[in-house]
Parts: structure tokens; C-alpha cells; sequence
């Protein structure tokens, strides 16, 4: 009886005689994006910890202080928490019911680790994953200054758990964030003094010289190899090359001025201590930032989880309440209108962001309009992790929906959206975290 | 562009039934490649509707003797259609030019088992299929015979463990390096070494440059050693007087304060100048305390262990066996309970580190520092007229009848009354001196269930047991004998629900140590509980283990292996755990945090003969002491310094010295001698660079980053423009190498290659890596590809219906497996045991797991079996069984896929696209058994025809549960259901369950479980697939194999001397 055969991908086949073919799998798919290669596209992540007001409909606090508005689709009406946001009504997309299906059993303050990756961190490994701000930073950063910008409240990246970070490099390590807001200005506009040019360029020369090595020992390889070794080959050289383009590009940045925006009006003093103050100068140097081209992709945790960190103060110092940690937790009479009090000053804030945006024009109109800018939490309620409450604003260039309030069930993990996301900002994604697919309803 | 990659996705998207059997699974791979692959092929089809006559060398002429035949039985589904994605006449008949001579391979296969046509259709006649089949063997010899060579093992990049393996080895530096890169994918035969799937990306280009730094910055060191960290932590009952407020934090459970004592040591027996590091006691969070010490840098903790599984006594903390945890879908946890941390706040970021742990047996339970004692008469008296106590002197006696804490207690003249059914007195009591002391108590009533003494707040005995009696009949009675130590002492008595006894006085009394009272409680202090654990045959077991803290548990990992304690109770023995720092879960040290919770590094011991009775004590262990150093550091520069700065002759003179530095790891590196031309270039750049560094040694690193990035280093190579078509000894030691041991050459093969005396050596190499520890990677790097076992690492069990089933079940499952193939092999049975042995692999948590008794320890070790057992071969392992489970239940089919796939070699084809999977929640599928549904599903024709090649082999396994478990009965939704597991084989054979399956492949299908073996070995250590013009070299080795009773040192001996091996 013959032997059974051992089955060859046909791919394999084909190249062992030498008729390589490969499509460019990846262009033809980005070809498929709606792309106008002019538009500057930009996102930015905002995240408050604890979860939102968000008393049931029995509640007598129901009808103002409930973070997401009432109704559905077009026909929505605001709350009282969320009325700044009012005169960009066409601009605002609520979506309602989405979460992260391996965080909703974690309990509520940990899920914030994973708001933007949608990772599993339960078990006996700490596994977080990429963050949809990295991924993005990672392909449209490489045409900025710098990637992206993390920010928060408490700088740093705090503990597993009880990050002080929303963002995670692709091995799932917390990135740093900056929190002081003069440090912030200094490290990324005041341009390049001639030290650490110098000794960056002495860096970046050094870099190069290593791959020049690498690249003619490689070609001495390269000449022996026969044709059906060529193909790897070539993709060997090709990834070094791109390495080095990497470092020129970094370089060629050294020798770009600044472009010139005014900043007379931001209060680079502004500390923790006055949560209003603070809390607008970050956003300030966020919409500085895309004015100035530096980067396009902002993040900025507004505080931490759980009773820690400057911004359990804040309601504190605002109104006389107890910590953000302890409002959360607040069942006593009147708790949800304290509580959606101070949903209604951190909206404030996110609305004061929203209007200089849409201030702010580059060669497409009012920047607004192709940045992404979502505002959230990883809790509903008290260390609830499901029905995240979510507000996108702005985009509207980029396909994104405006004037409406989507509501999802949880058979759709938000990483689902965060794909659509990506995919609008040109970032071509088919997989991201735990996602089944796509959130198409976003987009027009 | 994108329109036509849409397309195509349709077309393949309907392509209904599977019918052309191995073919399909050609055209079904899903990467985009693949499809793109076809799309070419599709277009040609379009153009060239049928293909010219080939050159062939067949006496039968395609045109005229072939296609007609085909054309008769196939046109329907094959011609006309592209049924299975298979349209003959895209088909290019010549298998020399033309790409599609694997397809007809798989043709020439479908035809001889008789799968094609379907039974159902006209069958062609004997003569027809005769002439096919010599037409498809005539030509695919030809074809074979030209292209022999042409399809060669192409370069192989190393894969994240070989390069993690390879660089650990170069340097001398035991660190996962490679854990930064991204994974690789996986080859159709699910191998992750085949050069076609290992792609390369400028993603691996910058980790490769960012490791190679790193790396070097750790083997080169400059300067003096390091600060070294040492500290000791010793417990028992009262070691030190120091008081300090514990860190507590949610969920903490804080070991007292005066029950451990911290030292920081100075480092000891060092050959060089060893500095110690100075711990940090002042932190953010207690700045404005007055008194820091070490134990601000350090505290002891059990944060989530039960408290009534562990205790400290005088010689130190006693943990009993640990419970494994139930495991809860998406929850942090902490750890085996109970396990004992040292929370290190000022610790080493990076190096290789040891911790000592000094540890004996404990008694199985705890043993109070009392004795009750019954016979002996009391020391006192009391006369009830005067209400007087007689006592020695020197005898503290207390009055009963005021305590100085009291609750539900009333007031009496006499004695302390019972108030209510959960009365408590506390006394407090000077000692002066330390000793055994009697306690003798003048009472009246005792109760049945008695009080608990407790002694400085711990459970210690239970006293005044007995039968209720008047206060007219008052007496004294010697209670308990006890170890009291000089200074206050606390004495409390609790009555849990119900009367308080009658008491009036409390006596302690210091007796002499040759007492007859105090020689009994001597000697049940040390013997009496621990005869018991002398009858048994279990030893406790130490696993150490470092982690962060997260707020409702831990992040850990365990570091090196677990070891048992043997050391009798009363004498102790240190155990070594080594580790290194960057590999373990440290806290991400963030300093803008300074509270208190935050950066704490946690090292920590479970004990780790694990037992899953709540109410057994296990085997207990006593932990004296837990040393820490780190770095930990054998000499200075260290060894991975020493082994790229050689000792030389010509150290002075740089340039010359930096030629043999260069050349020596290069030839390890590049695992061959390095060219000249190699070697110079680096060295002239050297040259003209060296004087922009701070040292020599940075300059050196500057040039050895390049041979850590160079593809002479990342890629197995074997230059096909060279002259001979066979592997030159540096290459051959190299594919060796990385093919029984994954990681490069050692020494010896080196020198053998560069002598030139490899090739002739070839067994006796085997022989001899086979039996190096460094051949265990192998086994488990090989069985878990083979065998799928990444399916038991993503397998999701539905807890609530298999409670005993846990990560550490599901971890010792993994290593049956890995161990079991690691046995067959060292040991060269024979490949027969895979089916069926007469051993099993096993440690205590997987052998009580499988109920089988008396296997103790951690340690795996070969158990023998009998058949009644239920296990033996890796057919019966709970790795497979579980992983190939829907979680829920057993799954037939993927149990079945398996077996003809990895072990039979009878591959079915993949399934198509959108196949229909049977929804569970369907209601008329609930009432039927498995195997009834099995039989509904492949009632659908488009099921069919793979199906009863599939599902009669899987559900031979239905007498194993989802996690692997026996079982004679199936628990379902709609009540129980005996287990079926009776099957009619496709070639018609009945077997029922398990046993007949064993037997039936033992007696009818050795054969295929031989090419099973070989084939997936074969193409693991070409890393390529395997294809047509392989098989005359395949047939060669099964026969070796055959011929040698199927003997693991033959098939590994004939493959690695096979054509197929030595040559490119």
C-alpha cells in the first residue's frame, strides 16, 4: 500500500520551483480604507477611574445626575452631567453596553489596566496586552516628532492593578506617563539645544554604523544562497533597512524647527491642587500638541483607580465630598447627584477640550472633526466592569458617526470597536486583543 | 486589487463538501498567502483551460489514456465543479514543470486507499484504475528523481527558543531573552521550526539589536562587583523583643512582629571585594516615624492563607500542605494557600540571586507547648473553710475570680460564673523565670467540651473537661503542664457555647526538668505527633517562588525546581533555590508612587506536596530561616565576562587581542570557523571606532552586537551554491544541535565538525546527546508541537462541573507528557509504548489527580501500571483527553482528528469553511448521547464522507471525561447516560473503548503509527514539510525501524543518518 502523503502547503510547492508569488497582501488591504492621504488623523484617549453615576430608573437622581443620556439613537436627550457638551451635540457619539468580555469578572478597579487593551489579566500571570493608543502611535506617530504623548495625573506607571498609565507597549508593559506640566512643555516643544543634539545624533550615528555592519555581513551571506533561500533572505534585508530608515527618520527630526504656536494662554504652573486648573493645562498641551504637528496620538489618565493618587482629591477639593474612591461607594441619600456632580465637572473639563479642538483648524477645517477623541471608564457603576461609559467625540472626518447614542449588547466586545477605530485612523487592523470582528455602526 | 481578493474569498467560501480527500487540505490552509498562492493558480485556469500534453515518460498518454477516465467518474464534482477546491483540469500533468505534482501525489493516494470516487458513484473498472495508478507512480518517480534536491530545507531563522537557548549558551547567562519577541507561527504540521513560516520583520530586526545590547551589557561587565543584598529572616515564637507596626495593606495577614527577626548580612566567602548593600529604612510613607529599621525594607506576610493551615512555634513557621486553588474563571489569586512572603521593598532589579531556606518535617499537628495531664497529683492544696491556696514558694497563683478582661462572666463570692454561653477571662501573669511550670487550678464544675487555654493569644489546650459538678465538692487538679518564658504572659480562658466551669484559682508552678511531668511533656513535644508521620511515606516539599503585589492577590512565578525536605523534626537541613531577577515578576518600580503598597517585591515558599483535603494536614513543613543574596556572584568579573575576554598571551597588545576575542565568539556564534574576511572587517572597525568609548570592554561590545544580529548568527544556513550536495560537518553539527537539544553545538561537536570526523561519528553522537539533560528540551519542545499540547493550554474547563481540576493538574499534565516521551527515548523503548505501555509518568498532584496511590513527591518518576488502572501510552494522558475536550464534555472528533492525524498518519482533510458546528443549545440534539449526535451530524452529506473516517476513532475515548477522568457513566444535562464507547472502525473493524482501540492499532496498524512517529520527527528536524520525493528516504528509515522493534534509538539513529538528514 503507498504511503499516505505528506502534504506540502501549495505555497511551498510553488516556491521550490522557483515561481515565488506573493501578493501584497497588506497594501491591497489598506487600499480598501478610505484613505485621503492628505488628512492628518489623530486620536486621543481620555480615562476617569471608579465608573460613573448611574442610579437605576427607580432613583430619583435617574433623570439628571445618570452619566449616559436618555434615549436612544438620534433621540437622545442630555443629563445634567453631561450639558457642556451640549453645543457639540452633531459632533458626540455615546455608545452604551460595551465592555471587555476578560475583564468583566475582574474586580472594577482593575479592569482600568486593560480599558485600552481589552488584555487578560486575571490568573496567575499579569498578562496585558497592546493598547489601541500604541498601536496607533506606532504607525501614524512615525510621521510626527515624537509617537505619542502619555499623560496623567500621578506620571509614572503606579502598579500592576493600579496603574497610573492607559497605555501598553506590544508586550503588554505599562508605558510611562508625565504629569507635570512645565517638565512636559520643556521635554517636547522647546526644540533641540545643541547638547543633547549632539550627543542624540552621537546615539543615532552609532545605531547606524551598527547596521552598516550587520548589512555587509549579510550580503556576504547573500551572495551564496541559492534562489529558494533568496526569498528569506531578501526579507532579512529588508527588515534591516527599515531599521536604518527608522534611524535617519528619528534623525532627520534633529534638524526640523518647531513650528511656532502661541502658548501665552496655558498655565504651566497649574497643579494637582486645583483639579480644574490642572486638569485643563494637560488638555491644553494635548490640543498644543496636534496644533503643532509634535504627535497625533495623546493619552491621559485624568486620575487613578481605587481610593489612590492626586485625583481622589479632586472631589475633595471641588465640592466638599469625600474621595472619588469613597463617591463611588456612596449609597446613602443623595449619593448618585454628588456623584453625578462631579461626572458633570470632569465632562466640564472634557468639553472644554472638545471646543478648542474645533477651534483649532489645519489644511482639512477645524481639527475636531479628524481627531477621535473617546472619553471613558473601565466601571459602569461601582465596581461594575461591564457597560463602560464611553463618549466619543469628534472624528466625524474619519467616517464617525455624530449626534447619536449607540447601545450594544455584551455579545460585542468593545475590542471590536476599538478594530473599527484603528481601521479609521489607517491603521490597518483585522485583529485586535479579543475582538470577533468590527464595529461598523460607528461609522456613517 | 482588493476587489479580486474578494473574490476569491467567495469562491472559496463556497466550496461545499469535502470529497477529494488529502488534496483539500492543500488548498484549505488559511494564511493569505495561501490564498493569494491559488489566486495565481486560478488565473492560469482561466487561461489555459486544459493543459498540453506533458513530456511525460509514461507509456500512457495523458490526453488520450488519462483524462478520459477522469473525465467519466469525475466530471461532476471535479471538472465541471471544483469540488474540495480539487478541478482536475487545473491540474498541470507535467510533475516536472509544473507546480502541481503533489497534487497528483495526493491523487495517486485517494485512489489506492479507494476514497475516490465515493462509494456511491460508478466505480471505475480495475483496468481503468490501473492504468491511472501506474500513470500517476511512473510519473511521480520521474518527478522525484529530477527534483530531488531542488525542494531542500530552506534557511531557518531561529525561533524565540532556540534563540533564547542559543544566547543563554554563548554567554553563559541563564535568561529568557528571547521573551520579548514576537511568537512564530506555526507550519501546517504545527511545527515551529520550519523555515517557510519563520518570517522576518523589522519589528525582530529592533529586538534583536535592543536584546544583543542588553545581553552584552549583562556578560561585560566594567568596574568593581556590585552591591551585594543579603538578608536573613529567622522565625520562631518570640525571637526578637523588636517591635515594629506592620504594613498591612487589604487582605493582609501579618505575621507578629516578635515573631521573626530580620538581619542584613554582609556577604560571605567572596574571592573578591564584595561590597554590602546598606537597606533602605526610611521611607515616603513613614518619614515622620522615629525608630526605621530593616524591617521597613522588610516584613513577613501570609496575605491569602487560611490561618488554621499554618502557625509559628519556637522553631519557626510550620506550613502545612498546601490547598491548590479552585480555580475561578478571570480572578487574580493568591498562590497555593498557605504560602509565606518576605515583602522586600528595597531588592536587587537584576542578576542571578539565591535564597537559602532552612527547613525540617513537622509534626502532622501542632504540637502546644502544653500537656494535659490526668494522673500526677496537683502540687497545691486549698482549703475551702479559709478559702486558702497553699503553694510553694515561688508559685504564682492568680485569683480566678478577677480578671483583668472578662465577658459574659457574672460576679460570685466563690468562683467565676457563667453569664452567658460565650464566657472569657483574661489573667495576666509576671514570669521570672523560664521553664516547664504545672499549671494546677482549684474549681468545682467542668463541663463536657471544657475551655481553651489560650497562652499569649494562640489556641494551646483544652482544660477543665470533665462532668458537671456542685461547688460543695471543690477540689484542686493538676491541669496542664506548659513552657512559659521569662515576662508577661498572657493566660485567657474561652468557653465556646456553653457553661463556664466553676474556678477559683490558677497555679503555676515551675517543676523540675527530670520530673516525671515535665519528661512526658518533654518527650510529646518531640515524638509523640511526629510517630505519626513517620509511618508515612509523604515528604513535604519547598517551592519558592517571587511576584508582585496586585490588590487582590499576586502576579508570581515560581523559580527553579521544587525540593523535598528530609530533615527529621528538631534538626533542620538548608535547601538552595537559584534564580535570576529579570525573569521573574517584579514590580514595574514606578517612584513618583509612595504609598505604601507600592513597589513591593515579593519572595516568597509554599509548601508543595499539595493535597486537596481541606482536613488533612498533608505533610507539614517547618521553616526556620529564608536567606536572600543578590546579585549572587561566584567570582568577579564573572564567568560570562571571562568567557569572551579569553586569557591570552596577547592581552597587551589590543588590536591582536581584540582578533582573538572576535574570533573566539564569532566561531561560537556563527558555529563554525569564522572566515578571515569575517573577522577583519570587524576588527578594522574596531580600529578606527575604539577611541570614541569609555573602556575597552564598551568597544568590544560595540563589535560583538553586530555578530548577535548577523543572519550567520539568526539563521541555520546551509548555502546551496556550494559544491557538495551534502551538509558540510559545521552545518550538519549545527542541524544536529538544534535538533536534539535546540540551542547551538557544544564543544565537542564543534571540534568533531572541524576535524572533519562528524559524519562518521553520527550515532554515537546521538547516543550521547540523547542522554545529556539538554535533550529534555527536545522531548518538550517536540511533544508539544507534535502533540498539539498548546490545545491544553487554551483549553477553557468549565470549572463548576470539574472542581478538581487546576492550573497545577493542568501544568503536571503538560509534563506527563513531555517526561513520558523523555522516558521512551532515554530509556529506547520502543515507539509501541506511545499507544500503549506498561508505565505511566507521574508526581503526587497528577497521581492523586488520576487516583492512583502511594506516588509522593513533586518529582516525576515512571509508576507501573496494570490495565485496570485505565492509563498507559500517550493515549490515556489527561493532556490530550482534556485539551482535545469541549471544555464542557469529551469531543470525539477532535480526539479522533488527533489520532489518525499525529499518531496514525491517516490525515483527515481540514474542514471547509463555514462548517456547520452543532449548536449545543439546540433542543433536539439535547436529548441525545454524543455519539447519537455524532451520527445526526454526519448524517448531512456535506459531514459525511470525512466524518466516518473521524468519529469512529473518537468515540473509542468516550470513556474519558473533558478533564481525562475515567469514567462509566457520562453526566449530561438530561441525567446520566452509561458511556458508550463501542465503534465500528472505517474499515469495518468493531472495537469497544480504549482497550480495543490499543489493540487494534498494536495488532493491525503498526505501520502507521510508524510513519506517524517518523514522518513528524523527520520533518521537525529538517524543519521543512515533507513532500513527494522524500518518500523513498522515508521508507528506508521504517523499515530501520521495523527491523529494529520499533526501538526510539533506531528511529533516531536512522533518520539522523538518513539522505534526508546530511544532506542540504
Amino acid at each position: 500500500m503507498a504511503e499516505k502523503s505528506w502534504h506540502l502547503k501549495r505555497r511551498t510547492f510553488i516556491k521550490g520551483l522557483g515561481v515565488a508569488c506573493a501578493l501584497p497582501y497588506l497594501e491591497a488591504m489598506a487600499k480598501d480604507v478610505k484613505s485621503n492621504p492628505n488628512m492628518i488623523k489623530r486620536c486621543v484617549f481620555s480615562y476617569i477611574p471608579n465608573g460613573v453615576s448611574m442610579p437605576g430608573s427607580k432613583n430619583k437622581s435617574f433623570k439628571d445626575w445618570q452619566w449616559f443620556p436618555h434615549g436612544e439613537g438620534k433621540d437622545f436627550t442630555f443629563t445634567k452631567v453631561q450639558e457642556s457638551l451640549k453645543p457639540f451635540r452633531k459632533n458626540l457619539l455615546y455608545v452604551g453596553g460595551l465592555s471587555h468580555p476578560k475583564s468583566r469578572n475582574l474586580l472594577g478597579h482593575a479592569a482600568g489596566d486593560t480599558w485600552l487593551t481589552g488584555g487578560d489579566i486575571g490568573g496567575m500571570t499579569y498578562k496585558n496586552s497592546v493598547s489601541i493608543d500604541h498601536l496607533a502611535a506606532r504607525t501614524i506617530g512615525k510621521k510626527t516628532r515624537f509617537p505619542y504623548l502619555a499623560l496623567s495625573c500621578d506620571g509614572g506607571v503606579g502598579y500592576k492593578s493600579r496603574v497610573s498609565t492607559c497605555s501598553f507597549d506590544l508586550n503588554g508593559r505599562a508605558i510611562p506617563t508625565e504629569s507635570n506640566p512645565r517638565e512636559i512643555f520643556e521635554r517636547y516643544f522647546s526644540g533641540n539645544d545643541a547638547k543633547s543634539k549632539a550627543a542624540r545624533k552621537a546615539r543615532l550615528e552609532q545605531g547606524k554604523k551598527v547596521v552598516d555592519l550587520i548589512m555587509e555581513d549579510a550580503k556576504s551571506l547573500n551572495s551564496k544562497l541559492g534562489k529558494n533561500d533568496q526569498h528569506k533572505m531578501d526579507e532579512y534585508l529588508s527588515s534591516v533597512s527599515d531599521v536604518e530608515e527608522g534611524i535617519k527618520r528619528t534623525e532627520s527630526w534633529l534638524d526640523v524647527p518647531m513650528k511656532k504656536v502661541k502658548i501665552d494662554h496655558i498655565d504651566f504652573n497649574a497643579k494637582q491642587a486645583d483639579p480644574k486648573a490642572y486638569t485643563r493645562t494637560m488638555y491644553d498641551l494635548i490640543a498644543l500638541a496636534f496644533e503643532a504637528d509634535i504627535t497625533r496620538v495623546a493619552t491621559y489618565m485624568i486620575s487613578r483607580e481605587d481610593g489612590m493618587g492626586f485625583g481622589d482629591k479632586f472631589p475633595t477639593i471641588m465640592f466638599g465630598y469625600k474621595g472619588h474612591h469613597g463617591i463611588s461607594h456612596d449609597k446613602s441619600e443623595g449619593g448618585y447627584e454628588r456623584w453625578g456632580r462631579y461626572d458633570q465637572f470632569l465632562i466640564s473639563n472634557f468639553a472644554y477640550f472638545v471646543d478648542k479642538l474645533s477651534k483649532i483648524n489645519d489644511e482639512n477645517g477645524p481639527i475636531l472633526d479628524t481627531t477621535m477623541s473617546m472619553f471613558g471608564s473601565a466601571c459602569s457603576n461601582t465596581h461594575n466592569a461591564r457597560n463602560y461609559p464611553i463618549v466619543l467625540a469628534g472624528g466625524q472626518k474619519l467616517g464617525l458617526k455624530g449626534g447619536q447614542f449607540l447601545k450594544f449588547t455584551e455579545k460585542t466586545p468593545l475590542a471590536n470597536m476599538y478594530t473599527t477605530m484603528l481601521n479609521a485612523l489607517d491603521v490597518p487592523t483585522k485583529k485586535f486583543a479579543d475582538n470577533t470582528g468590527e464595529l461598523t455602526d460607528i461609522l456613517v | 486589487m482588493t476587489e479580486k481578493f474578494k473574490n476569491i474569498t467567495k469562491t472559496l467560501a463556497l466550496v461545499g463538501g469535502i470529497s477529494f480527500l488529502p488534496v483539500v487540505m492543500l488548498a484549505f490552509d488559511k494564511s493569505a498567502e495561501e490564498v493569494n498562492s491559488r489566486a495565481s493558480s486560478s488565473e492560469i485556469a482561466v487561461t489555459e483551460k486544459v493543459h498540453v500534453s506533458p513530456t511525460g515518460v509514461s507509456k500512457y498518454d495523458f490526453k488520450k489514456d488519462i483524462m478520459p477516465i477522469f473525465d467519466e467518474y469525475c466530471h461532476t464534482c471535479h471538472i465541471k465543479k471544483d469540488k474540495g477546491g480539487v478541478r482536475i483540469t487545473d491540474l498541470n500533468p507535467d510533475f516536472v514543470n509544473g507546480p502541481d505534482a503533489q497534487k497528483w501525489y495526493g491523487m495517486l493516494d485517494v485512489l489506492n486507499l479507494g476514497d475516490m470516487p465515493p462509494e456511491e458513484d460508478d466505480q471505475p473498472t480495475d483496468k481503468q484504475k490501473a492504468i491511472l495508478i501506474d500513470w500517476l507512480t511512473t510519473e511521480l518517480k520521474h518527478a522525484a528523481q529530477v527534483k530531488k534536491g531542488e525542494i531542500s530545507t530552506i534557511i531557518r531563522r531561529l525561533n524565540k527558543e532556540q534563540y533564547t537557548n542559543t544566547v543563554q549558551e554563548l554567554l553563559g547567562i541563564e535568561l529568557n531573552f528571547g521573551k520579548q519577541l514576537p511568537d512564530d507561527g506555526l507550519s501546517h504540521e504545527g511545527f515551529q521550526n520550519n523555515g517557510e513560516t519563520l518570517s522576518m520583520s523589522s519589528l525582530h530586526i529592533d529586538y534583536y539589536m535592543k536584546i544583543a545590547r542588553q545581553a552584552l551589557d549583562k556578560a561585560i561587565v566594567v568596574g568593581d562587583a556590585p552591591e551585594i543584598y543579603r538578608f536573613k529572616a529567622t522565625i520562631g515564637t518570640d525571637v526578637t523583643k523588636e517591635k515594629n507596626t506592620p504594613g498591612l495593606g487589604y487582605q493582609s495577614i501579618p505575621i507578629k512582629r516578635t515573631d521573626y527577626l530580620l538581619s542584613a548580612l554582609a556577604p560571605e566567602g567572596k574571592s573578591f571585594k564584595a561590597k554590602a548593600h546598606e537597606f533602605q529604612t526610611v521611607y515616603a510613607f513613614n518619614k515622620n516615624k522615629k525608630s526605621n529599621s530593616i524591617y521597613d525594607a522588610f516584613y513577613l506576610d501570609m496575605r491569602g492563607s487560611n490561618k488554621k493551615r499554618f502557625y509559628v512555634e519556637e522553631r519557626g513557621m510550620v506550613l502545612k500542605s498546601s490547598l491548590p486553588h479552585v480555580e475561578q474563571s478571570a480572578q487574580v489569586w493568591q498562590g497555593p494557600a498557605p504560602n509565606l512572603k518576605v515583602i522586600m521593598r528595597d531588592f536587587p532589579k537584576e542578576g542571578d540571586f539565591i535564597v537559602k531556606v532552612e527547613a525540617s518535617r513537622a509534626p502532622l499537628e501542632k504540637v502546644g507547648p502544653m500537656l494535659s495531664i490526668v494522673k500526677e497529683k496537683a502540687i497545691i492544696s486549698y482549703d475551702s473553710k479559709s478559702d486558702t491556696v497553699n503553694a510553694p514558694e515561688g508559685s504564682i497563683v492568680i485569683d480566678a475570680r478577677k480578671p483583668i478582661k472578662q465577658k459574659q462572666l457574672r460576679k460570685n463570692p466563690n468562683y467565676l460564673q457563667t453569664g452567658g454561653s460565650n464566657g472569657m477571662a483574661q489573667y495576666e501573669i509576671q514570669i521570672s523565670e523560664s521553664g516547664i511550670y504545672q499549671m494546677d487550678a482549684v474549681y468545682a464544675a467542668r463541663d463536657s467540651r471544657g475551655l481553651d487555654l489560650h497562652v499569649n493569644g494562640e489556641i494551646q489546650e483544652k482544660v477543665f473537661a470533665g462532668t458537671s459538678e456542685s461547688w460543695d465538692n471543690v477540689k484542686v487538679f493538676p491541669e496542664v503542664v506548659l513552657k512559659m518564658t521569662k515576662g508577661k504572659n498572657t493566660v485567657k480562658l474561652q468557653r465556646d457555647n456553653g457553661a463556664f466551669p466553676h474556678i477559683r484559682s490558677l497555679v503555676f508552678t515551675k517543676i523540675d526538668d527530670k520530673s516525671k511531668n515535665a519528661l512526658a511533656f518533654l518527650k510529646k513535644d518531640i515524638l509523640k505527633p511526629f510517630d505519626k508521620n513517620e509511618k508515612v511515606k509523604e515528604y513535604p516539599w519547598i517551592r519558592a517562588f517571587v511576584g508582585n503585589r496586585l490588590d487582590d492577590g499576586m502576579e508570581y512565578a515560581t523559580f527553579d525546581k521544587a525540593q523535598k525536605v528530609t530533615a527529621p523534626y528538631g534538626k533542620s537541613q538548608v535547601l538552595t533555590f537559584s534564580g535570576r531577577l529579570e525573569d521573574l515578576p517584579l514590580p514595574v518600580i514606578d517612584l513618583n508612587d509612595k504609598t505604601f503598597l507600592s513597589n513591593m517585591a515579593l519572595l516568597g515558599v509554599w509548601n508543595d506536596a499539595f493535597t486537596n483535603n481541606e482536613k488533612s494536614s498533608g505533610a507539614p513543613v517547618l521553616i526556620k530561616s529564608i536567606e536572600f543574596e543578590g546579585p549572587y556572584l561566584e567570582s568577579w568579573p564573572p564567568q560570562s565576562h571571562k568567557n569572551i575576554f579569553i586569557e591570552s598571551k596577547n592581552k597587551d597588545n589590543k588590536e591582536q587581542y581584540t582578533r582573538e576575542v572576535v574570533t573566539n565568539f564569532m566561531r561560537k556564534a556563527f558555529r563554525r570557523s569564522p572566515k578571515t574576511a569575517e573577522v577583519e572587517r570587524l576588527v578594522s572597525f574596531w580600529k578606527r571606532n575604539h577611541k570614541n568609548f569609555d573602556s575597552y570592554e564598551a568597544s568590544i561590545k560595540e563589535i560583538l552586537l553586530p555578530i548577535l544580529c548577523s543572519p550567520h548568527f539568526l539563521y541555520l544556513a546551509e548555502p546551496s551554491k556550494e559544491k557538495s550536495a551534502k551538509l558540510d560537518d559545521f552545518q550538519l553539527a549545527s542541524r544536529l544541535s538544534y535538533f536534539l537539544w535546540n540551542t547551538m553545538p557544544d564543544p565537542e561537536l564543534l571540534q568533531l565538525a572541524e576535524k572533519g570526523q562528524l559524519k562518521q561519528n553520527l550515532s554515537a553522537q546521538v547516543k550521547r546527546m540523547i542522554q545529556n539533560p539538554k535533550a529534555f528540551e527536545f522531548s518538550r519542545t517536540f511533544t508539544q508541537q507534535w502533540l498539539e499540547m498548546n490545545r491544553l493550554e487554551s483549553i477553557g474547563i468549565n470549572i463548576k462541573m470539574y472542581p478538581s481540576y487546576n492550573r497545577f493538574v493542568k501544568e503536571d499534565m503538560a509534563k506527563e507528557t513531555y517526561h513520558f516521551f523523555h522516558e521512551v527515548m532515554t530509556k529506547n523503548h520502543s515507539i509501541l509504548n506511545f499507544i500503549d505501555s506498561d508505565f505511566v509518568m507521574l508526581n503526587q498532584n497528577l497521581a492523586q489527580f488520576y487516583g492512583i496511590k502511594d506516588v509522593y513527591g513533586s518529582e516525576f518518576r515512571a509508576v507501573p501500571v496494570s490495565r485496570s488502572m485505565n492509563r498507559g501510552g500517550l493515549l490515556s494522558q489527561g493532556s490530550f483527553l482534556t485539551g482535545h475536550s469541549s471544555g464542557e464534555d469529551s469531543h470525539p472528533i477532535k480526539r479522533g482528528v488527533w489520532l489518525i492525524e499525529k499518531l496514525l498518519d491517516n490525515p483527515p482533510p481540514e474542514p471547509p469553511p463555514n462548517v456547520p458546528i452543532p449548536d449545543p443549545e439546540d433542543p433536539t440534539l439535547a436529548s441525545l448521547t454524543k455519539k447519537q449526535q455524532l451520527e445526526k451530524h454526519r448524517d448531512k452529506a456535506s459531514c459525511r464522507n470525512c466524518h466516518k473516517k473521524i468519529d469512529p476513532w473518537g468515540v473509542a475515548f468516550e470513556q474519558y471525561d473533558a478533564i481525562g477522568q475515567f469514567r462509566t457513566e457520562i453526566k449530561a444535562r438530561q441525567g446520566t447516560q452509561p458511556v458508550d464507547s463501542k465503534s465500528v472502525l472505517p474499515n469495518g473493524t468493531n472495537i469497544e473503548g480504549i482497550d480495543g482501540l490499543k489493540k487494534y492499532i498494536l495488532e493491525k496498524d503498526k505501520a502507521g503509527l510508524n510513519r506517524g512517529v517518523v514522518k513528524h520527527l523527520l520533518s521537525y528536524a529538517l524543519g521543512r514539510s515533507l513532500n513527494f520525493t522524500d518518500d523513498e528516504g522515508i521508507k528506508k528509515i521504517l523499515k530501520k525501524v521495523k527491523d529494529n522493534d520499533y526501538r526510539m534509538h533506531t528511529v533516531l539513529e536512522s533518520i539522523v543518518t538518513s539522505e534526508l538528514f546530511i544532506q542540504r
